[in-house]
Parts: C-alpha cells; sequence; structure tokens
C-alpha cells in the first residue's frame, strides 16, 4: 500500500464536459485522484454545448468558468453593422466575461495554499497564464502527437507556456524527444489510463471485427469497409464488422458498404456506453485513420485481450501495439497491407489468442491505478 | 535516494569581490523547480561587501552556506575545490557569480542522471551579451539530442564542451577520482572538463540549456578569459593544453583523441588569437609567435589537415616566421568571400602568395588551388577591398581603396564600382571606378560626403561599415571593405538637418577582419533627445496599433463591399501571380500575349515586396493595399495562379480566369487530409473561393482526373495547356535560343558545358532551412567531370547560397524571376517531387529524381497522386554516387527511359500545342470583353 501526502490537483482544460477521449481521460484521473483521497477540481473555462456526465457520484469538485457558451468570433459583414451599436456593445460584453471568468479562477487558485495545475492543453495554459498563483505547481499536458502539434499553432504555444511549467507530459517518449530536440527542459511522459482493465478475459469467438470511434472523416472508415470486403471476398463471409460509434459520416459509410456488397455485414452500433463489454465481445479491433497520436481504442481493445490491426501512424500507436506480438501494424495507408493483416488473423483464431494475452500484459502499465500511481510519483518528484 | 537532511544536489557558486551581482546568481539556484539543493557560496577572500551580501543570503534561505577562503587564489580553483570538499549532495553543479542557472538546470539533469547512471551530464550554454540583449548558444550543434554516450571515444569532439560550468557531477565520480581544479593556473575548466570526458565510463548530453552565461559589454571590466591582448594569457592557455597534453599521455588516450583535442585547440583557443593579430603591434606578433611555435609543433598534422584552408595557411605562415603575411591572412579567417591579395600559378596549381613557393613542403601547404579563384564567376569572385590612404575635405571622406582580385576575373579594362554606407534608412550609394594598376589589382578613388548619409529621424548613434559593390552589366558583386591597419582615428563634428549635431569617427574596426569602420553619435544639445526614446515608442506602438486596426481584413472586406457597387471599368484586368510573387508564371505570358495583340485593356499587377521582376511602365499594385482593394473590385477581368484573397467575393461583372500553378504529385483541394477533415466552415470557405473561377486552365486529361474534382470545381475549362510552357514547346525557336543563350551568360557557363538544373521542392517544416537540397553538392562536384556546371533553384519557402568552395561549378538559379529561363538554359533537370517535372517534359530532355527521402515523402501527411516509381520519366536516385554514375554517362539512361518519358509526356502535357497563350486570350478576352 503506497503511502502519499494527500495533494490539491486542478485540472484546467478549454472544454472539459463533450463526450471526447481527452475529456474522458480527465474525468477518469480526477476521479480516481479523487478516490485516493486527493481534492481534485476539474476546471472547464467554456461551457460545452451538449455536456456529458462522466461520473454519476464524481470524487472531485466541478467548475466551469464561463456561464454561457460565448459568442463566435464576429466580423462586419458592412459599413453600417460595423458601426452598429449593439455588435460593439456585444463585443465589448464578451469582453468583459472573460475577465470575471479569470476572476473567478483566480478566487480557486487563492484558496489553495499549495497545489497543482495540470493544464489539458497549451491553450488552456495559454488563457490561465496571465493569472497570479506561485504558490502552485503548474504541468503542462498535450494529448496530440508531435506531428500534430508541428503542424498547428501548438509547438509555438508549448515552446513558450511549457518551460514555465514544472513539467511538460506528453504521451509517448517519442513525442516527449522531439520536444527535447527543440530543446525542451522539462519534457516527460505520462500515458492516459484506460477507463477500465477487466479481471479476465477469455477469446470472444464471436466472429467480429470493430472499429472504435467517432465516424468521421479524419477517421478513413471508408478504407476499413474495403479492406474488410477484401479480406474476407473469398472465405469467412460469416465475419462481421461492428462500427462502434457516430457521426456525421455515417451515411456515406452505408452507401460504401453497399457499394462494396457487405452492407449486411456491416452493422452501425452507434454510440457504445458500455465499451469494456462491448470489446469484449469482438474477436478483433482495426484502425484506418488518417491520424492518430496515441488512440485509446487501442489500448482498451488490448486491455480486453483483443488483437489489433492498424496503420502505423505514429510513435503512439507503435507504443500501444507491438507489431507482431500483440497485433500486426502496416504501413499508413497501405490498405491491400491491411486487408492481408485481417485476413491473416480472421483466419487464425491460435494466433488471436496468443496475440491477445500479449496485447493485455502489454498495456497493464495503463491501468487506472498503475497511472494514478505515477501522477503521485510525478507530484512526488516535482515536490523534491 | 538520500536521507531528508542531505540535499540533492551542491550548487558551488564562486565569487570574488561581486557583490553586486552574487545575489542574481544565488537566487537564480534557489529559485529552481529542484527544492532538494544547497547552495555554497565559496568566497575567494573578497575585499569588497560580498562576505556582507553573502551572509544576509545565507540569513535569509537555509539552503544557503557560505565559506571565504583565508588568502585570496586568484583564481576559480581553489574555491570551487573548497566547495566541493564542503558540500554533501551526492550530485555537484558549479555556478560563477556573474551567471545564472536557468529554472530547470538541477532537476532536469539530475533526473537524467539518476536514470542513466553515468557520470555527469552536460547541456548546452545560452550566452547573453549584455551589450545588446542578445543571446546566442553556444556550440549548438553539440547538443542535438538526450544521449547517453559510452566513453569520449564515442564523440571526441565533445571536447569543444570544455567548461566545467554547464554539468552536473557525480560526486562518487569526483572522488574515484581525486577531480580537482588545478590551482594556480588560468583556464582551469579545460584541464577539470578534459579529465572529466576522458575519465568518465558515461556521460549524458542533453540539447537544453541548462547555464545562462553573461558577457558583459565590452567597455567594461574585461574579465580573466578575455585579456588576450596580454601575452602570459597566451601562455596560460598553451600551459593548460600541455597539462591536458600531458594528462592524455598517463591516460593512455588514442592518438586520435588527441587529434580531436588538438583540433579543438587551434579551432577554438588559439583562432582566438590568430583572429586578433592585425590588431596588434609588430613587436607583439614577434613574441606571440616565438611563445606559440614550439608548442604548434608538437600538435598532430591531423588535426591541421581538419582546418578551414585559410586557417591552415595562416598557421604555415606563422610556423615559418612570416609574419607580415600571417597578419595579411589573418584578416580573412572565416570569411571565404574574402580573397589573399596574391595568388601564383604554376605547373596547373595555384599558391598562396606573390611568388611560387620554393620548396616542396611550402608548395604543399600553401596549395590553394582547391578554392578555384579563377573558376568563380563575376557574382561569386572571391576578391578583396582595402582602403589604402584616405583624407577629409570639410565633411567628405576622400577614400583611395585597392581591390585585390587573384582570380584575375575583373579583366583589364576598368570597372564600375560604388561604395554603399547607411545607418537605419536609406543606404546611400555612392558610384566610382577601379582602374587596373598591374596584373590582378585594381585602384580607385571614392569620396563620401558624410553629411548626405541618411540617419534616422533622431539621429543615429552606433556603427556602420561600408561595403563595395562592382557592377557588370546587371550582375553584382558585393564584398565587405578593409580599413587600413594601424591608423589613429579620426574625428569630425557634423551637422546634420542643421540642428542634429552628431560626432563622426572614421576608424578601422579594432577586431576580426577590420573593417572600415564609422561611427556615430549625438553630441551637443542633441544628445537629449535620446531621453524622448520611451515616449516617441510609445506613441509609435500605439499608431501602429491603430493603423492595424484600421488595414484590418475585416476592414478591408466591408470596404472592398461597398465599392462593388459602383461599375466595372471595362477593361481593367487585375494581374496576379503566386499570391504576387513577381512577373512570372502563366499570367505572365498571357499579358505578353495581349501586348502582342495590341488589346485595348488597361492591365494592373499585383505584387508582394519585389517589384524587380516587372517589365518597366508596367502599373502595380502592392497586394492587399487600400489600392489593390479598389481595382480588385472595379476590374472586369481577374488572371491569376494561385488563388486570389477569399475576402474579395467576386462580383458578377468580373470574369475570373484561375490558370492555376502547375500540376502536381502532391494532393490538392478536397484531396487534402487537412482540408477534407477541416470543419465545415473551412471547407465551405475553399469552395466559395473555388466557386469565383469562370475559366479554369487545363494542361492534361490527368490534370482534369486529378485536380478539377478535387477542387469540385464544374465550370469551363480551357483545354490549352499553359502559357508558360508556349517557349518550352517551342524552344527551337531562335527567340527562346537567344534566351537561353542569355541566361547561360548570366550564370557564366562556359561554352561547351552542359547545365544540370537541380530544382528540388519544399519539405514540410523545413521552411528556409536548406534542407531540400539533399544531393551532397561537394561530393557530386569532387566527382563529375569539368563539363557539368550545376544550377541550384531552391523553391522558393527555401533557401540555397553557394557554398564558397564549390563556386567554380555550382551556380545559384534561385535569383531568376521566371523559371521558364533556367529550363531553357539547362541539358538536363534533377529534381524530386517538385511540379516542375511535367512543365519540362515539354522541352523533352533528360529528367532525372534524387529521392532520399522518398519513403517519408509518400507517407507523409499530405498524401501523394501517384506512386513516383509508377510514372517516373528518369532515373529514380537515392545517393549522391549514383547521380554522378549517371550525369558521367547520360546517354544509356536516357535510351533506358525513352518509354516511360514519352508515357509521361502523354499523361501530363498531351495538351500542350505551343500556342496555349494565343487561345487562351482569345477565348477569354475575345467575347467577353464587349
Amino acid at each position: 500500500m503506497r503511502t502519499t501526502r494527500t495533494r490539491h490537483v486542478f485540472f484546467v482544460g478549454i472544454d472539459v464536459d463533450s463526450l471526447g477521449g481527452s475529456q474522458r481521460v480527465i474525468h477518469t484521473l480526477a476521479q480516481g485522484l479523487g478516490g485516493r483521497g486527493h481534492r481534485v477540481e476539474v476546471v472547464g473555462i467554456r461551457t460545452a454545448p451538449e455536456p456529458f456526465r462522466y461520473h454519476d457520484e464524481p470524487t472531485y469538485e466541478h467548475t466551469t468558468l464561463y456561464p454561457d457558451t460565448p459568442a463566435a468570433a464576429w466580423h462586419a459583414k458592412s459599413l453600417t453593422e460595423r458601426l452598429s451599436p449593439t455588435r460593439n456593445l456585444s463585443a465589448r460584453r464578451n469582453k468583459a466575461a472573460r475577465t470575471e471568468a479569470r476572476a473567478k479562477l483566480q478566487a480557486r487558485f487563492d484558496a489553495v495554499p499549495e497545489g497543482f495545475v495540470v493544464f489539458g492543453s497549451p491553450w488552456a495554459a495559454d488563457w490561465v497564464l496571465p493569472l497570479h498563483w506561485p504558490q502552485l505547481k503548474g504541468i503542462g499536458q498535450y494529448h496530440e502527437s508531435f506531428l500534430q502539434a508541428r503542424t498547428s499553432e501548438n509547438k509555438d504555444l508549448i515552446l513558450r507556456h511549457y518551460p514555465l511549467m514544472s513539467k511538460a507530459l506528453f504521451l509517448s517518449q517519442g513525442d516527449a524527444d522531439e520536444f527535447t530536440r527543440l530543446r525542451l527542459p522539462n519534457a516527460g511522459v505520462m500515458p492516459n489510463p484506460l477507463s477500465f482493465y477487466p479481471d479476465a478475459v477469455a477469446p470472444a469467438g464471436t466472429r467480429r471485427v470493430a472499429a472504435v470511434g467517432r465516424l468521421e472523416g479524419i477517421k478513413r472508415l471508408e478504407r476499413l469497409l474495403w479492406a474488410f470486403a477484401e479480406a474476407t471476398r473469398d472465405a469467412h463471409q460469416d465475419w462481421e464488422l461492428h462500427l462502434m460509434g457516430d457521426g456525421p459520416q455515417e451515411d456515406y459509410l452505408r452507401e460504401t458498404a453497399v457499394e462494396l456488397g457487405i452492407a449486411d455485414r456491416v452493422i452501425f452500433r452507434g454510440r457504445v456506453s458500455d465499451m469494456s463489454r462491448a470489446l469484449r465481445e469482438v474477436d478483433i479491433v482495426a484502425l484506418s485513420s488518417e491520424k492518430e497520436g496515441r488512440p485509446m481504442a487501442l489500448a482498451e481493445a488490448a486491455a480486453c485481450g483483443v488483437p489489433v490491426v492498424s496503420f502505423d501512424l505514429s510513435a503512439g500507436v507503435r507504443e500501444l501495439v507491438d507489431d507482431g506480438v500483440t497485433g500486426v501494424l502496416v504501413p499508413s495507408g497501405d490498405m491491400p497491407a491491411l486487408a492481408r493483416a485481417l485476413e491473416r488473423l480472421i483466419a487464425d483464431p491460435e494466433l488471436r489468442c496468443t496475440y491477445g494475452k500479449a496485447a493485455r500484459e502489454h498495456v497493464r502499465p495503463y491501468a487506472l491505478e498503475a497511472v494514478l500511481d505515477r501522477w503521485e510519483d510525478l507530484f512526488d518528484e516535482i515536490d523534491r | 535516494m538520500s536521507s531528508p537532511s542531505t540535499p540533492d544536489v551542491s550548487v558551488v557558486v564562486i565569487v570574488y569581490n561581486d557583490a553586486e551581482r552574487l545575489p542574481r546568481a544565488v537566487r537564480s539556484v534557489l529559485a529552481q523547480t529542484l527544492n532538494s539543493l544547497e547552495v555554497i557560496i565559496a568566497d575567494d577572500c573578497s575585499t569588497d561587501t560580498t562576505p556582507d551580501v553573502a551572509r544576509e543570503l545565507e540569513a535569509a534561505d537555509p539552503r544557503v552556506r557560505y565559506v571565504r577562503l583565508e588568502h585570496n587564489s586568484g583564481g576559480c580553483s581553489a574555491p570551487r575545490n573548497r566547495g566541493i570538499e564542503v558540500s554533501r549532495a551526492p550530485y555537484v553543479m558549479f555556478l560563477d557569480s556573474d551567471d545564472e542557472l536557468p529554472p530547470h538546470a538541477c532537476k532536469s539533469l539530475l533526473l537524467t542522471l539518476e536514470k542513466s547512471g553515468a557520470d555527469f551530464a552536460t547541456g548546452d550554454v545560452e550566452r547573453y551579451f549584455e551589450a545588446t540583449g542578445r543571446t546566442a548558444l553556444w556550440y549548438p550543434d553539440l547538443f542535438l539530442e538526450e544521449e547517453v554516450v559510452h566513453g569520449l571515444q564515442e564523440k571526441p569532439e565533445m571536447l569543444f564542451d570544455h567548461l566545467s560550468t554547464n554539468k552536473m557531477y557525480r560526486r562518487e565520480f569526483i572522488e574515484e577520482h581525486g577531480l580537482r581544479f588545478p590551482v594556480g593556473i588560468h583556464y582551469e575548466d579545460q584541464l577539470f572538463s578534459a579529465q572529466a570526458f576522458s575519465l568518465a565510463k558515461s556521460f549524458v548530453v542533453v540539447p537544453w540549456v541548462v547555464y545562462r552565461w553573461y558577457l558583459a559589454a565590452a567597455n567594461e571590466k574585461l574579465s580573466i578569459s578575455s585579456s588576450r591582448h596580454k601575452m602570459q594569457n597566451v601562455v596560460d592557455r598553451m600551459t593548460v593544453a600541455r597539462l591536458v597534453d600531458e594528462f592524455f599521455v598517463q591516460a593512455g588516450q588514442s592518438r586520435a583523441l588527441k587529434t580531436a583535442k588538438d583540433h579543438k585547440f587551434l579551432r577554438h583557443d588559439f583562432r582566438l588569437y590568430l583572429g586578433d593579430l592585425p590588431h596588434r603591434p609588430k613587436e607583439w606578433v614577434a613574441g606571440f609567435a616565438e611563445a606559440t611555435v614550439p608548442y604548434l609543433a608538437t600538435l598532430n598534422d591531423e588535426a591541421y589537415a581538419l582546418l578551414p584552408p585559410d586557417e591552415r595557411i595562416c598557421l604555415y605562415l606563422l610556423r615559418a616566421g612570416r609574419l607580415e603575411e600571417t597578419v595579411e591572412q589573418a584578416r580573412i579567417l572565416g570569411r571565404p568571400k574574402v580573397a589573399p591579395r596574391y595568388v601564383t600559378r604554376a605547373d596547373d596549381r595555384a599558391y598562396w602568395g606573390r611568388v611560387v613557393p620554393e620548396t616542396a613542403e611550402a608548395r604543399e601547404n600553401l596549395d590553394v588551388t582547391e578554392r578555384h579563384y579563377e573558376n568563380q564567376v563575376f557574382e561569386t569572385a572571391i576578391l578583396r577591398h582595402e582602403v589604402e590612404s584616405f583624407r577629409t575635405e570639410g565633411t567628405a571622406l576622400v577614400l583611395r581603396l585597392r581591390t585585390y582580385d587573384p582570380g584575375l576575373l575583373l579583366g583589364d579594362e576598368p570597372v564600375e564600382a560604388r561604395v554603399n554606407l547607411g545607418t537605419t534608412g536609406r543606404i546611400m550609394r555612392t558610384p566610382f571606378r577601379l582602374l587596373p594598376d598591374g596584373p590582378g589589382e585594381f585602384a580607385g578613388e571614392v569620396t563620401l560626403e558624410l553629411a548626405d548619409v541618411p540617419l534616422g529621424i533622431n539621429g543615429f548613434v552606433g556603427r556602420r561599415h561600408p561595403t563595395v559593390t562592382l557592377r557588370q552589366g546587371d550582375l553584382t558583386n558585393t564584398n565587405i571593405l578593409l580599413g587600413q591597419l594601424g591608423f589613429t582615428p579620426l574625428a569630425r563634428r557634423i551637422t546634420y538637418r542643421r540642428i542634429e549635431r552628431h560626432s563622426v569617427r572614421i576608424e578601422c574596426e579594432p577586431a576580426g577582419a577590420g573593417r572600415f569602420q564609422i561611427t556615430w553619435d549625438r553630441t551637443g544639445a542633441f544628445k537629449e533627445v535620446k531621453r524622448l526614446g520611451p515616449i516617441q515608442r510609445r506613441i509609435k506602438r500605439k499608431v501602429k496599433a491603430a493603423r492595424k486596426k484600421l488595414n484590418s481584413h475585416e476592414n478591408k472586406a466591408t470596404i472592398y463591399r461597398a465599392l462593388t457597387r459602383l461599375p466595372v471599368r471595362k477593361g481593367l484586368v487585375l494581374f496576379e501571380s503566386v499570391e504576387g510573387k513577381g512577373y512570372l508564371d502563366n499570367p505572365r505570358y498571357i499579358h505578353e500575349e495581349l501586348v502582342r495583340q495590341g488589346r485595348p485593356v488597361d492591365v494592373v499587377w499585383s505584387y508582394a515586396g519585389d517589384t524587380s521582376t516587372f517589365p518597366e511602365g508596367v502599373k502595380l499594385v502592392r497586394r492587399g493595399s487600400w489600392q489593390y482593394v479598389h481595382t480588385m473590385a472595379r476590374a472586369q477581368f481577374w488572371v491569376d495562379s494561385h488563388n486570389l484573397p477569399s475576402i474579395y467575393a467576386k462580383r458578377p461583372e468580373t470574369h475570373y480566369l484561375q490558370t492555376w500553378h502547375g500540376q502536381t504529385m502532391k494532393t490538392m483541394g478536397f484531396d487534402v487530409p487537412s482540408l477534407r477533415n477541416a470543419a465545415d466552415d473551412a471547407q465551405s470557405k475553399h469552395q466559395a473561393m473555388v466557386d469565383r473561377w469562370d475559366l479554369l486552365v487545363s494542361p492534361s486529361e490527368e490534370f482534369e482526373r486529378t485536380f478539377v474534382p478535387a477542387n469540385k470545381y464544374t465550370g469551363d475549362l480551357l483545354r490549352t495547356g499553359y502559357p508558360r510552357n508556349d517557349v518550352l514547346v517551342r524552344w527551337e525557336e531562335p527567340e527562346q535560343l537567344e534566351r537561353a543563350q542569355e541566361a547561360r551568360n548570366r550564370l557564366g557557363v562556359p561554352d561547351g558545358a552542359r547545365v544540370l538544373l537541380y530544382a528540388p521542392t519544399f519539405r514540410d517544416g523545413g521552411r528556409n532551412t536548406g534542407s531540400s537540397i539533399r544531393v551532397d553538392l561537394r561530393e557530386l562536384v569532387d566527382n563529375l567531370d569539368d563539363d557539368w556546371i550545376i544550377v541550384v533553384r531552391a523553391h522558393y519557402y527555401d533557401r540555397f547560397t553557394v557554398p564558397a568552395e564549390l563556386a567554380h561549378v555550382v551556380r545559384n538559379g534561385s535569383n531568376f524571376p521566371d523559371v521558364n529561363d533556367l529550363l531553357l538554359a539547362s541539358d538536363a533537370l534533377l529534381t524530386d517531387y517538385s511540379s516542375l517535372m511535367f512543365d519540362y517534359a515539354n522541352l523533352r530532355r533528360p529528367i532525372l529524381l534524387f529521392v532520399d527521402d522518398y519513403e517519408n515523402y509518400k507517407h507523409g501527411e499530405r498524401g501523394t497522386y501517384y506512386d513516383l516509381e509508377e510514372i517516373a520519366p528518369g532515373p529514380m536516385l537515392r545517393e549522391t554516387s549514383e547521380l554522378v554514375d549517371v550525369l558521367r554517362d547520360l546517354d544509356p539512361v536516357v535510351e533506358e527511359y525513352a518509354e516511360r518519358y514519352e508515357k509521361f509526356h502523354t499523361m501530363f502535357c498531351s495538351y500542350e500545342t505551343g500556342h496555349a497563350s494565343r487561345t487562351v486570350v482569345d477565348a477569354f478576352f475575345g467575347e467577353e470583353q464587349q
């Protein structure tokens, strides 16, 4: 049993209440740390358009700084509009709302004698840095890959703000190394926790391949449909592809499935609430996205003993899937290779079983309790 | 982990009579992200208020301890050694009282050492120049990534990292080897660091900054390490180098490591003194030679061989006792564009100096054949301009210049020249002529009117170094102007604009090459004007902010919309190429055709920045200006090749011809993942931009298969081929042959030589880094026969400068505004993924592809339409040696790829007829102009 000091921890994000991967991580961590007796407060800067309730009985406090969704940035369409007093008034009101929101957070900070502020993104840090909180230690997180940071403003924001933090956290060693190369002095690694790690699992044998995630363009699910059709064209026609998630591309994907002649074997499951159970009912999880940082879906599949077939997209993916040990990685965009890999796993139940067992072991360090230990170690390290 | 009472790290801060800055140093340690540390203030028996200040610091924080040496040791060693002895932590760092530790230094190095178990860790140093407020990294190339190095032999260049302060040492390591700083000598760091590197089983290198080194402004009190004018200082450096040598012998280090140490000594330590020689009295130089030459003789020959040629020659002259020439040569160290005064030739070899060296040894050491002084083109000619004498006439400065041209490139005719001198604004250019004065020498006189030099609104305080530009036709060659060594500075008082009184000093820059230098200072009542600085800055900032607000995109869009209510101006055409890059690309050729046909149109070109490429008489508007907004709103026609800014919605009466700027390997439009996956508003914004096009030029069916659907363009197509490619299809016509010859002349291509145009595209994330130039040009030049000239044209997102040592074969084609000149002038194209290859195929000349990073490119985020191996019209090369082989025997390769080339041509050039400009003009302006 670990003994550790009770900590006061703020988790601050721009939007912490939408349904999404990074939001789930924040609430899982907050709940876990709260359960261990730490005083945790989750702070959302903006209100979510469709808030999601992650825990029925939260062990942490929860604040949102802006009272309502602020109006989108406004550009005048004509001269009269430009000069319109109501418009200018509302612009001024927006400014006042920000001042108020900052004051609200300042009051929360002032109430705490010592502790930590964990920023979900460099944007959150950018918003909070003008405040005064010398008694607290900052921790900056970045939830995407270095590549994603490099092609956006995030890289510069990170290099500007995160040296001021006690620690800058990235999801994989590869990403941390890239920032270290840019001479960031305090880069470290903190994996996201799995929200579940079932006690025991057995192969499902349901003949199902699953894809987990929103049905949106960046997931490139049409590529998976094609690969699945290829892999089951000549045999294995009793296999099904389950898409777990909803999103704007649903109609397009349904059409594509029809065109490929596999409409009867592609099951649109919609948003799945109990992912742990859903994953225990599939034999393979596949990922065909355009890009991914460190996709939780792969770690969750592994936790349930499900082998993975995926494009080799990032250091994060390579970290979660040990190619040839816990699953198969194929070159990004190489669809025939994806189809071949699927077919091989579909045809070989023993291989699935071996990979599945290895996968479970492989992600054991990402089980919630292990990750919470790492957070407590990090707090100790910062305190040294 | 150590017990709670023992700190994790001890930082030894040494101090001597520095009460003023000590608190800053100590505070930087106490503010570390590591709390568990102790500060040992080790005082070398200061005589100022240092003890009081130190005791105050000690009283204020229990982590601070003050120790004081009984006697002043005069160096850094004794206090540091004392610090080691009294400190308690398992890890030790050193800090000087005038420097600082950045906040993460202790924690980050500690974690690294705990993780690796290495003996010490070293990180980069940030130098802070107090005079200017600028910072620079110290030897950044040594610290590129976090790495554990198992023994110095794995990375001998770390000997350049000879400071002791940017490191954290494991105490056990220090104690095991009894490491201490040598007392009684200077540069104690160097011995200590060399020992540490040599003894460590492993050490860690980290790329982040772990030490902040303050460099005082030059006129302040000089610290020990910058007293290079004292002979003792030279002796001290050699003493420590000898001690390192002795230590290496004892430790049984390899000859390779000794070479690495010698090289570092020559390149770093000794180089500092060499560079100072032009500014030392004659006797000093003699004493210096006497003191150093015996030691230089003990250094490994291999270490000399690693030096840049100019430096090697300088050292040879010094060792040969040719001291005047040593000084002459020392002025060009680190300036490969500046020539020695004389070069002689014998038996196909070129030698430094006025006469051919007599001995074989001298010939070997003074051989400069490889510098190719005589094989340069005018623009890269390596020259040397010196002020021979000068006098003043009132406020005018009459300079007598001598120009040395050891490559004999300027011929024996007078040369047009000018001197450039500016302060903050416009540059004053004073023309004069250089007249031949003996072989390879020119002389000339120029009068600089100092009262005419444009000063800023507040006058000027600072120094400037005039440069000299020579001109031949529209080619120029600019170089520095060396001053006259050893004359007494001259001062003049000059009043500008009647009231602004300045003192102007004329002298030879007292360091480095010794450039001719002019220094301004405000005097009299006008001196006080600088007090207004802060107020003025504040006003300037406010004005700038107000102007920015007024000129915002939003305001422009609003005004634009208002202006579109006015009627269009019949016949007004707005031309723009690649976001205003200049007079080039398809729009240029369409404009030329309009002129040829004499159509009654009123043409206005948009430019962004440079206007030099436009022919005289063309009306110009700056892209984004209010004038531009007005022209956009009123024009009847828009002709463009990139996409006009999205804030301008097109009115129905305006006709928009989109020519686009090429076919591409890379995905375009909605096929680009970042756009396809973008939010709806970004997508509709792009769609709205495309929907403005009334007519799109198509070069091939392939284009209609990729680009057109990718942009969801449904308007009319002009299947004419690209107007800009007409000259390529019709390259055999006299006009084009002449244009090719002109370009070859401009590039300085000798008759009979072949031209390889190397035009790679840019790399994502590598803009303006030169990273797109992936061929090893040196290897290429070394292995090619003489008949190839390599013209490098960097993509406009990247940059390229010709390395001075390759300028005899390599030319820079980046300055040609229209790439067609280069295409026509070339005999073969070397590219990678550039769209240029699609145009080049119209010439039907060989295309080679250098694609060493093909895997990265192919799997990059952007995605490509083609697998290069499937469409490649020529060989795909991955190593420079393969390229050499192909160029040595090109014909069989051309033959081998003939069929594929033909297929490529059919695929991408199918609509090209050589008359696209005419057809496009007729189609677009023909009917619609009425």
